[in-house]
């Protein structure tokens, strides 16, 4: 085999494309499925793709910036490539089995101390050793920088597009990644040789037994609980849990609703549906298989839309839970629509009597967008006069915290923003009720329906509810919320988000609840202004003192930290705007590393690399941030997204290209643009996953990276006499 | 304390005497942070040279170096005295059923006064009211709430008992007693619901002045307590064995959490044990647990296991099992051992009939251990 590869001059060329075309193949694979593991562990928050994309581009960064400490040798080259693909797997068992090694129970929460510590320790493991990589692929092409740069895009390309096509929708995550690693296993023997055959196929061998590990650790993971089915689907991984009669239904890691559980299906429909008994249309967003449907269905002349995004949920429901409750499903009056609430809101013509989101707290961007400003006036136009819209949000019983407080109160405020008249039902959970006419929450009122009704309750019943609704908790919530701050939850402006954030960062002794409740006392000009200011000061310290390099440098870490930003924007507001990011995150990073592919394939085309297209590159980010800051205004189509990430990589590309030409004319240092790059992206994808985002909004933000690359852009002016 | 916050107070203090306590508790001025704490000494601590103190008042004896807290954050030694800092500062005050605490054979249908203050002396994981039991009380609001402030809302608002609750009321031992003092002056009960983690001497003590006494034995295994308690066992079945010698009435629950202290062996263990120490007619609860707290993503407590509970309870001898958290389920009801009628009948929080004629079963006049009136 080899001396067929060798025989052959084009062959020759392939064994040297081939390294770096695979470190960006294995270096996409792998990031998505991290992204993925590690989200179904941190409960589907998108603040964990921002931790993982920064610590991945933080040890990459050390990583390139390392290596060319480091004795370059063929055979080490292989080595390192080996050990990458042995340490993901490793990787993803050390996630798995993180809350063994954190002492967390199964069932318990964690915090975001964990999650960040958790997302430094496995990138690194992955990471460091693809930067080190990067340095001995340039190495490995005689220090063709741009050639490796280029192949390591479109490796990433093509990785992105089997993940998206084959790997995502028909394996497992756990699968996927030891397909990909197999696949450069495999590719990479063809490329370097028979001598390495026995360790190929030891690598082999041991992603093979890694694939089929998945079904039992999670079984392990769970115990002393009775795993009985999981399921990587489109919108995150599901889990069904048996403990005696009750099933426990899971989406990434959080429980969605266990059935029997009487309480919680009463309470997610009643409070609405005895405000106007008479309803007929309703429509229910989630949590139907949870019992609520049955609820509904008491009330005679009731016909009910029931939208539910992930259908696997209904179609695990509907093996698991008992056959009176799969009967319920089957009803004439109910409809089942399988698509994503918010869509469907916005399409129909429809008017409903009620409105009822069963949905988990606004927790993360995708359960934000439920709770917005935007969504709310949507939901009023298609009520009836007297339509009810009614959510509810975990809360506490006998105390509300200044935190807890915030959030319900932008919560309220925010709903105010579209009905006149909103109503709170107390307790552990707080119900929400809003309509264009005065609800009631009096307890002989209520009591009266009930038993006009002759609905047969458990816990929606007079027996209960003269407690939950004595007014003096009554008065406690409700005075609470108009008290608190009056912040509105927007779109693009996730600031109930925020709240929960913080809230659920209380739950947590120790710094991380001083670091939030911190940060959410600062005035946004330390989060953004000041930072900006510090940049000014040292552009000008840097003109003054006039090195060329540093005009070759500044807009590499500039374009590193914009591009993450930007990337990390696009990806929020894709989850804001459509939902689905779990299923497309891999799609979206392709189109930006596509781009990257496509702008350095440009960049090294050019005849000739001059300072002036370094400052039309720097103006063509100034146009995108600016069309986009507009686009965000306007629905976007889909299509928009993948094509702006596309632009931003080719840009990024682009100016990568050139600047470390122009740079490397000045010192050969091939890791310190790469690794400033990445640097200027990890502190960009902190700081704007975790406050930037939630605290000041998207289109601030967006505002803000557009200042910074102006001044980038003035910097670079006043060089050009110099370059 | 600042101007503007004496005015806010006095204000209150002001509203206190002409209104009822939910008027007094909307309109008080919240106070937040340290300058509103009380300083009042503490009772049960040891002085130790160089201004140091032992506080006696939990098993967990914190010696303490001046100006440090105790586990429970809410008792500090300043200058080798020890103070309360929470004395007349509830944090929550609420008028709840008094099955909801739960005490099923006192008082049925009464309201309680229900008072907390922030802190508490263990850590358990599925804690219902973290937001105000994990967190000293500078990070919380608070009212001004003295005992006798408290009392006169209790009659105003027709509630026969008050009950310290939600937090552990034993870290506001000294609000709680001077309170129950106060109350016993003016006919009102007291119940204390606990955890049971205190030493025998306050504990004595306390029973000679509060009426009745509920205690959450959490697990019957020292691993658990050490787990996600943060405590031990041994204290805690120590002061269920003194409440049950004293003339405080005393009913126990046991907070069944799937996978964690559901074991057939465990509960097994516990009701033997009661059976031995304590005797067949003390009142035990099986409650269901829910997702709490940093817990929050373990399934509820299946009702089968809670049955399970109930009838081990059953076949060891006890007579006064019950199913907690479960509303409408037979087993919230009381029976009369003898003659198996129901003697109280409830559903949720209600009670809808009493069989009872003097503490005796209707039927059969088996006398029914309690305090019913």
């Amino acid at each position: 085999m080899r001396k067929l590869f060798d025989s052959h001059p084009r062959n020759l060329e392939l064994r040297h494309s081939l390294p770096p075309f695979l470190l960006g193949f294995l270096a996409l694979s792998f990031q998505v499925f991290l992204l993925r593991e590690f989200s179904v562990h941190f409960y589907g928050n998108e603040i964990t793709f921002g931790f993982i994309l920064a610590s991945w581009l933080l040890w990459g960064g050390v990583g390139s910036i390392v290596a060319p400490q480091l004795r370059f040798s063929q055979t080490r080259f292989i080595r390192v490539y080996y050990l990458v693909i042995l340490l993901f797997p490793a990787c993803l068992v050390g996630l798995r089995f993180s809350r063994f090694i954190l002492n967390i129970l199964p069932g318990e929460i964690t915090g975001i101390f964990p999650m960040l510590i958790s997302s430094l320790a496995l990138s690194f493991c992955v990471s460091f050793p693809l930067g080190v990589l990067f340095v001995f692929n340039t190495h490995f092409l005689k220090g063709n920088l741009y050639q490796v740069y280029l192949l390591e895009s479109l490796g990433s390309s093509c990785a992105g597009l089997l993940v998206y096509f084959v790997l995502i929708p028909f394996f497992s995550n756990w699968q996927g990644a030891a397909l990909a690693g197999a696949i450069v296993t495999l590719l990479s023997y063809l490329t370097f040789g028979e001598r390495r055959r026995p360790f190929a196929l030891a690598v082999l061998v041991f992603l093979l037994i890694f694939c089929f590990f998945d079904s039992p650790s999670q079984k392990i993971f769970w115990k002393p609980f009775h795993l009985v089915e999981s399921k990587d689907t489109p919108y995150g991984k599901l889990q069904v849990l048996q403990t005696e009669e009750q099933i426990s239904l899971y989406t990434n890691n959080l429980l969605d609703y266990s059935y029997p559980n009487l309480a919680s299906a009463e309470e997610s429909v009643h409070f609405a549906l005895l405000q106007n008994p008479q309803a007929e249309n309703v429509l229910l967003v989630g949590g139907g298989a949870g019992g609520s449907l049955r609820q509904i269905l008491k009330y005679p002349r009731t016909r009910v839309d029931y939208v539910e995004l992930d259908p696997e949920i209904i179609r695990l429901s509907m093996r698991h839970l008992p056959e009176e409750e799969q009967a319920i499903l089957k009803n004439d009056r109910i409809r089942v629509f399988y698509q994503d609430g918010r869509a469907f809101l916005f399409k129909t013509q429809k008017t409903y009597d009620m409105i009822i989101l069963n949905l988990p707290e606004p927790a993360t961007a995708q359960l934000n967008r439920f709770y917005t400003k935007e969504f709310f006036l949507r939901t009023r136009e298609n009520l009836t006069d007297q339509g009810v819209l009614s959510f509810r949000v975990p809360s506490a019983e006998n105390y509300i915290s200044p935190e807890l407080q915030d959030f319900l109160s932008s919560l309220y405020h925010t709903v105010r923003e579209a009905f006149p008249c909103v109503e709170i039902v107390p307790g552990d959970t707080n119900i929400f009720l809003a309509s264009f006419h005065p609800l009631t929450l009096e307890y002989e009122k209520l009591n009266t329906k009930i038993s006009g009704l002759n609905l047969q309750n458990i816990y929606v019943s007079p027996q209960m509810l003269f407690s939950r609704l004595n007014p003096l908790r009554l008065e406690m919530v409700k005075n609470k919320v108009m008290e608190g701050k009056k912040a509105i939850n927007l779109d693009l402006s996730p600031i109930s988000y925020f709240y929960n954030a913080v809230l659920w960062s209380t739950q947590f002794k120790g710094m991380e609840q001083n670091i939030f409740t911190f940060f959410s006392s600062l005035r946004s000009f330390w989060l953004l202004d000041f930072p900006l200011i510090l940049f000014v000061l040292l552009l000008i310290i840097f003109w003054f003192k006039g090195k060329r390099s540093s005009f070759f440098l500044v807009p590499l870490a500039v374009m590193g930290f914009t591009t993450i930003v930007a990337e990390i924007i696009v990806i929020i507001s894709f989850q804001t705007f459509y939902g689905y990011l779990y299923q497309r995150i891999a799609l979206l990073l392709t189109s930006f590393m596509m781009g990257l592919f496509l702008g350095s394939f440009h960049g090294k085309k050019r005849k000739r690399i001059n300072f002036s297209q370094l400052l039309l590159l720097q103006a063509g980010f100034l146009l995108l941030l600016l069309l986009f800051q507009l686009a965000l205004k306007l629905h976007p189509p889909e299509a928009l997204f993948f094509f702006y990430l596309l632009a931003l990589g080719f840009l990024g590309g682009d100016l990568f290209i050139v600047s470390n030409h122009l740079f490397l004319k000045e010192r050969k240092n091939y890791g310190l643009g790469y690794g400033l790059d990445l640097l200027g992206s990890f502190f960009g994808a902190l700081a704007a996953s975790s406050l930037l985002i939630p605290l000041v909004g998207l289109p601030h933000l967006l505002t803000y990276l557009f200042l910074l690359n102006s001044f980038c852009f003035l910097f670079l002016l006043g060089g050009w006499r110099k370059c | 304390m600042k101007r503007r916050q004496f005015f806010k107070a006095a204000g209150g203090a002001a509203l206190l005497t002409s209104s009822n306590v939910g008027c007094f508790l909307m309109d008080l001025y919240a106070f937040s942070g340290q300058e509103n704490l009380s300083h009042v000494e503490a009772r049960y601590y040891k002085k130790h040279p160089d201004r140091e103190i032992e506080c006696e008042l939990c098993p967990r004896f914190c010696k303490l170096g001046d100006k440090e807290r105790g586990y429970c954050g809410v008792r500090e030694n300043s200058g080798g005295t020890y103070y309360t800092l929470v004395y007349g500062k509830a944090c929550s005050a609420n008028i709840d059923p008094i099955e909801k605490k739960p005490l099923f054979h006192y008082l049925p249908g009464s309201n309680a006064l229900s008072i907390a203050t922030a802190g508490c002396n263990v850590n358990c994981k599925f804690c219902q009211n973290w937001e105000i039991s994990q967190v000293r009380p500078e990070q919380v609001t608070h009212y001004d709430f003295p005992p006798q402030a408290v009392v006169q809302s209790a009659k105003k608002n027709a509630c026969p008992v008050i009950a310290y609750t939600y937090t552990e009321p034993i870290i506001f031992y000294e609000y709680m007693y001077d309170t129950s003092v106060e109350a016993n002056t003016k006919g009102i009960h007291n119940a204390v619901i606990t955890g049971g983690y205190i030493n025998p001497e306050p504990l004595e003590k306390l029973t000679k002045v509060v009426q009745a006494i509920k205690v959450d034995l959490k697990a019957f295994s020292q691993d658990f307590y050490t787990s996600y308690v943060r405590g031990k066992l041994e204290p805690v079945l120590e002061a269920i064995k003194i409440i049950a010698q004293s003339n405080v009435w005393l009913e126990i629950v046991y907070l069944v959490i799937p996978t964690l202290n559901d074991s057939t062996q465990e509960l097994r263990g516990v009701c033997q044990w009661i059976m031995k120490e304590i005797g067949p007619d003390v009142p035990i609860h099986f409650s269901r647990f829910h997702p709490m707290y940093l817990v929050k993503n373990l399934p509820s407590t299946p009702i089968s296991t809670l049955e399970k509970a109930y009838n081990i309870a059953r076949q060891e001898g006890l007579r006064y099992a019950y199913i907690g958290n479960v509303p409408g389920h037979r087993a919230e009801s009381t029976y009369c051992p003898k003659c198996q009628n129901v003697v109280v009948l409830r559903r949720g929080y209600t009670i809808e009939k009493i069989n009872l004629t003097a503490g005796k079963c209707a039927n059969c006049s088996t006398p029914i251990p309690g305090i019913w009136s």
